[in-house]
């Protein structure tokens, strides 16, 4: 069996420069480095890339459920759950190169985790808002969390589907790959900031700003996207 | 045709010129996908088009006017707790934006206006239909007293289930859209697929798009009724079995996708 295990100087050389390079800070530096012992684990244990993808679908909806739960720990092992379903991201991939498993249905399996994550993530992370939010000024007592996480997750999933509208409708991606709102998008993304930020917050108590800067964030994304965009379009229209 | 309707800029335009630059494969699109826009809404709006062209207004811009009774119905639909008539009210602004939705396309084609930026100014109204009306729609039924039709038939649901069917609504429109267009470019494949232009249309084309199709008269004739808590019910759980659907349908795409692939790689 141990036969059929590639080592960890063969994962590392299966993951392509370019997919590294253009990958968050802490997917680069922390999680891909954590994901090959745990690949390593996983063959090992026989699961497939998909068997991993559709465990790390779970792992995120287990981590909305703890962090739905008012009590410290439950939203501290949330906020692992969702760094854990990061790393579960790179482990599919990771045995999907060195075993090549590279297909199609594969590649879908993976992205329907990342669109549960989206949805759930931010949702999880206001319901936790909401339990731990502390006295604040004015307004912002009012503020329901849980609607904020809602909407930040709104905000995310609107902008997404903005942007593969586009892609599909003039056939050309907006952000390539290595521009520098690509680069800022994937460093303050689901993958990138947040998740630390979830971790730390959980601890500290400071997930009700978390929840807003990612409320902010996503629909400004998405405002900007559109406005920027739609002029793109309007232009090269009227060329 | 399209030259020539653009020459003649000066001469009024008729309901008939509209109703000829009706071509017969976007009937038979529309009898499919848009049954309720075939049936009613566009032998009305080939009346009310030539009104629109001849005040010299474009596609676009019947699109961008279509976002006032698009807005406030949903915005008196949230209202409705202060009286019963706004859910009426709003849903019938709704039917008018809808009535434009069909305007719109007749002048995009009657002036040979289809663009991308047409097609994704387009698209962005439509979504903010779907994505708001069952917020606004939710919350507005939370905040209402419960409908007398509702209660006559006996169900009494606890209030917070209209915030809850809103909002699973909302992430199964959005999740739909996105796995939808995700299938679109990893599977390579539309996920549902197209109706051929030369086949016949039967029922069975028609059947299964019947519930979105209806979607907004029935929201008109639900809030008339005064089961709107059904009828959002209703199209909450119909929108998360298409989403689970879609999914499967998907994957199932995929994995015939990379037999197929396998099977003309073991063949070389």
């Amino acid at each position: 069996m141990s036969s059929t295990v590639p080592s960890l100087a063969q994962m590392r050389a299966s993951l392509p420069p370019e997919k590294d390079r253009l990958d968050s800070l802490w997917l680069r530096f922390v999680l891909r480095k954590l994901s090959f012992p745990v690949t390593w684990v996983f063959i090992r244990l026989g699961f497939s890339a998909n068997y991993v993808s559709y465990l790390s679908m779970l792992v995120v909806f287990g981590g909305t459920i703890l962090m739905s739960i008012d009590d410290y720990f439950a939203r501290m092992l949330g906020a692992f759950l969702f760094n854990f379903w990061v790393l579960l991201d790179c482990v599919d991939g990771n045995i999907a190169r060195v075993k090549q498993q590279v297909n199609a249905y594969g590649e879908f399996a993976d992205a329907m985790s990342g669109y549960i994550a989206y949805a759930f993530v931010f949702l999880g992370m206001g319901i936790a808002a909401e339990h731990t939010k502390p006295i604040m000024p004015g307004v912002m007592n009012q503020m329901n969390f849980v609607v904020m996480g809602a909407l930040a997750s709104i905000c995310h999933l609107t902008t997404r589907l903005l942007y593969k509208k586009f892609v599909e409708v003039t056939g050309q991606p907006t952000l390539g790959s290595g521009t520098k709102p690509n680069i800022l998008f994937t460093n303050i993304g689901i993958t990138g900031l947040l998740m630390p930020s979830v971790l730390v917050s959980a601890i500290f108590g400071w997930l009700h700003w978390v929840t807003l800067f990612y409320l902010f964030c996503w629909g400004g994304a998405g405002a900007y996207f559109v406005v920027t965009k739609i002029i793109a379009v309007e232009r090269s229209t009227q060329l | 045709m399209l030259e020539s309707n653009k020459n003649d800029k000066r001469k009024k335009v008729s309901a008939r010129d509209i109703c000829q630059c009706y071509t017969s494969e976007k009937a038979r699109s529309d009898m499919v996908a848009q049954t309720w826009i075939y049936l009613v809404l566009r032998p009305i709006s080939f009346y009310l088009t030539p009104l629109f062209i001849n005040l010299g207004f474009s596609a676009n811009t019947v699109t961008c006017l279509g976002l006032f009774p698009l807005l406030g119905g949903m915005a008196l639909i949230l209202l409705g707790s202060h009286s019963p008539l706004n859910f009426t009210i709003g849903a019938m602004l709704v039917n008018i934006w809808y009535l434009g939705d069909a305007i719109d396309g007749n002048i995009a084609r009657f002036q040979g206006q289809t663009s991308k930026f047409g097609a994704i100014l387009d698209w962005l109204v439509g979504m903010l239909y779907h994505t708001f009306l069952p917020v606004c729609l939710g919350l507005g039924l939370y905040l209402a007293s419960p409908e007398r039709a509702m209660l006559a038939l006996g169900l009494d649901f606890p209030k917070w289930i209209w915030l809850l069917a809103g909002a699973v609504r909302l992430f199964a429109e959005l999740l739909r859209e996105v796995v939808s267009l995700g299938g679109r470019k990893i599977v390579g494949l539309k996920i549902v697929d197209q109706i051929d232009s030369k086949a016949k249309i039967s029922l069975k084309d028609i059947l299964p798009r019947i519930f979105p199709n209806f979607e907004i008269p029935l929201l008109l004739v639900s809030s008339l009724v005064g089961v709107l808590g059904f009828f959002l019910l209703f199209y909450t759980i119909y929108n998360l079995a298409i989403l689970a659907g879609m999914i499967l349908l998907a994957l199932r795409k995929a994995l015939l996708a990379d037999q197929q692939r396998t099977k003309e790689g073991e063949n070389l």
